[in-house]
C-alpha cells in the first residue's frame, strides 16, 4: 500500500525529529493480573509474589534466546562414523561457544560450533574450557574426551612448541604436521603401549584473528579404535563463527 | 544509569545491559508499540523482541542516540505485527485512521517500490520536516511516527484538537504538494 512507503521511510527520519517528539510518559509494563488485583486482595498479593525483578524477565527472555542461537545455525543432523571397521548411526546436535564482541575489533573472540553425538557424549564448559566427556563412563579408565580452548595471541606454530613443553618428558611425541583443516597442525603423543597407555592427539586451529583454537583429544590405547575414532569424528565438524 | 554506560554493557556482552534499557527505555517502547498494536501483550512480545535485536545488533553498532535507535526497532517491528494481523482487524480502527490519513500523501497506484525509491523519499521526508515550524513538526511526528491519537498530542502539547487536526491536515497538504513538486507521484 503507498501509505506503507510513507510510514515505513518515515521511520527512518532523523533521531532529532523523533526524540524532538517523543511522548513524556512511558507505559507500564503489562501485569497479567492487573484487572483481577483491583477486586480480590488475595490475588493482589499472590501476583505480586510472582512479580519478577524490573528488567530481570526482559535480560531472561533475551538470554534463553540467544542460547538457542547455535542451535539455530546448526541444526541437529545423523552423522555415520566408521567404528572398528563397522558404519555406525548417531544423532548428532551442535554445541559450541558463542563469539564475544571487545571493546574494540581487535580483541573481540570468535566462537565455535562442533557437533557431538548427543546421546553418547556430553559437553560443559569450566574456565573457558570446552570439556566433552562420555556419558556414563567408568571412573576407574583412564580419562577419555576432548578439551577445546582459544589460546589469544598466538600462531599455531607457538601453540604446536607450547602444547608439546607440557608433554610428560618420557613421552613418544610425533612430528608437528598439518592437519586437514586449512592452516592446522597437530601432534600426537603416547605414554607407552600398554592397553591403559594414555594417548593425545593435540591440534591447532587458527581463529581467523590473532589466535588459536586447540583442541585435545585423549583415550586409553585400547580406546583408540572407539572413543579415539568417535572424537577425532566430532572434532572434523568443527566450524569457526567469527565475531559480528 | 547514561546511554554510554548501558552501550558499554552491551559490548561487555551482559545481561545487565537488557535490564537497564528495560529499566530506561522500557515504557518509551511500550507506547510506540500500545499506539500502533493496542494489545497489550502484542506490545510486551515486541518490546522484548526489541531488546533481542538490540542485543544482536550492538556490538559492533554504536548507536549515537540510544533512544532513537531502539524506537526506531520498536516501531518496525509493531508495524510488521500490526500487518501480519491487520485481517483479524486487531488494533482497533485507530492505526488503520492513520494509515489513512496518509494515503492522499502519495498520489498514484500502489506499485513495487526499489531501496533507492524508499531512500529517497526518506530523505524527501527530512526536508520536509526541516521546513515544519516545531510545533506542526512535534504534531506530525506524533501522530504518524508515534501514532499518537489526536487527543493525546492536543493534551501533551497545550493545544486544542481542532488545532491538531488543522495541523496535521496543513502538514499534509504542505507534504503532497512537494512529492508532487518533485515528482514522487507515480
Amino acid at each position: 500500500m503507498k501509505e506503507d512507503r510513507i510510514i515505513n521511510a518515515l521511520g527512518q527520519v532523523k533521531d532529532e525529529y523523533i526524540l524532538e517528539a517523543a511522548p513524556k510518559a512511558g507505559r507500564e509494563k503489562h501485569h497479567a493480573f492487573r484487572g483481577l488485583a483491583a477486586a480480590l486482595a488475595i490475588v493482589l498479593l499472590g501476583a505480586l509474589f510472582f512479580q519478577t525483578a524490573p528488567g530481570a524477565a526482559a535480560a531472561e527472555y533475551v538470554a534463553e534466546k540467544v542460547r538457542s542461537l547455535i542451535q539455530t545455525l546448526f541444526p541437529p543432523k545423523e552423522i555415520t562414523i566408521m567404528v572398528e571397521g563397522a558404519p555406525v548411526e548417531g544423532q548428532y546436535s551442535a554445541v559450541g561457544q558463542e563469539p564475544e564482541a571487545g571493546e574494540t575489533g581487535a580483541d573481540a573472540v570468535p566462537g565455535f560450533a562442533i557437533y557431538i553425538d548427543s546421546e553418547s557424549y556430553t559437553m560443559t564448559e569450566e574456565n573457558g574450557v570446552t570439556i566433552i566427556r562420555p556419558v556414563n563412563f567408568s571412573p576407574d579408565l583412564p580419562t577419555c574426551g576432548m578439551d577445546i580452548v582459544h589460546l589469544p595471541d598466538i600462531t599455531v606454530q607457538e601453540a604446536a612448541e607450547a602444547a608439546k613443553a607440557e608433554i610428560p618428558f618420557d613421552w613418544e611425541v610425533s612430528e608437528t604436521e598439518a592437519w586437514s583443516m586449512p592452516d592446522s597442525l597437530s601432534f600426537f603423543a603416547r605414554s607407552g603401549w600398554e592397553w591403559d597407555s594414555a594417548c593425545k592427539q593435540v591440534f591447532l586451529i587458527p581463529d581467523g584473528q590473532q589466535g588459536v583454537f586447540q583442541a585435545t583429544i585423549q583415550y586409553f590405547f585400547e580406546a583408540a579404535e572407539g572413543h579415539g575414532v568417535r572424537l577425532l569424528s566430532m572434532l572434523h565438524t568443527f566450524t569457526l563463527i567469527p565475531e559480528g | 544509569m547514561d546511554d554510554e554506560k548501558i552501550i558499554r554493557l552491551y559490548f561487555a556482552r551482559s545481561e545487565d545491559a537488557i535490564t537497564q534499557t528495560d529499566k530506561k527505555y522500557g515504557g518509551y517502547c511500550r507506547t510506540i508499540a500500545y499506539n500502533i498494536l493496542h494489545n497489550d501483550e502484542d506490545s510486551e512480545e515486541c518490546v522484548n523482541d526489541t531488546w533481542l535485536n538490540t542485543w544482536n545488533a550492538i556490538p559492533p553498532r554504536r548507536p549515537r542516540k540510544l533512544s532513537a535507535f531502539l524506537g526506531k526497532i520498536t516501531r518496525n517491528l509493531s508495524l510488521d505485527r500490526y500487518r501480519s494481523v491487520r485481517a483479524e482487524k486487531r488494533g482497533g480502527g485507530r492505526t488503520d485512521q492513520v494509515f489513512e490519513e496518509l494515503s492522499d500523501c502519495l498520489p498514484g497506484a500502489d506499485s513495487t517500490e526499489t531501496i533507492i525509491e524508499q531512500l529517497a523519499l526518506t530523505e524527501l521526508l527530512n526536508r520536509f520536516l526541516s521546513s515544519l515550524t516545531p510545533e506542526n513538526r512535534k504534531c506530525f511526528m506524533r501522530r504518524y511516527w508515534y501514532f499518537s491519537s489526536v487527543s493525546e498530542i492536543a493534551r501533551d502539547y497545550g493545544m486544542t484538537e481542532s488545532k491538531v487536526k488543522m495541523s496535521l491536515l496543513r502538514s499534509r497538504n504542505k507534504l503532497r504538494e512537494l512529492m508532487d513538486k518533485e515528482g514522487m507521484s507515480v
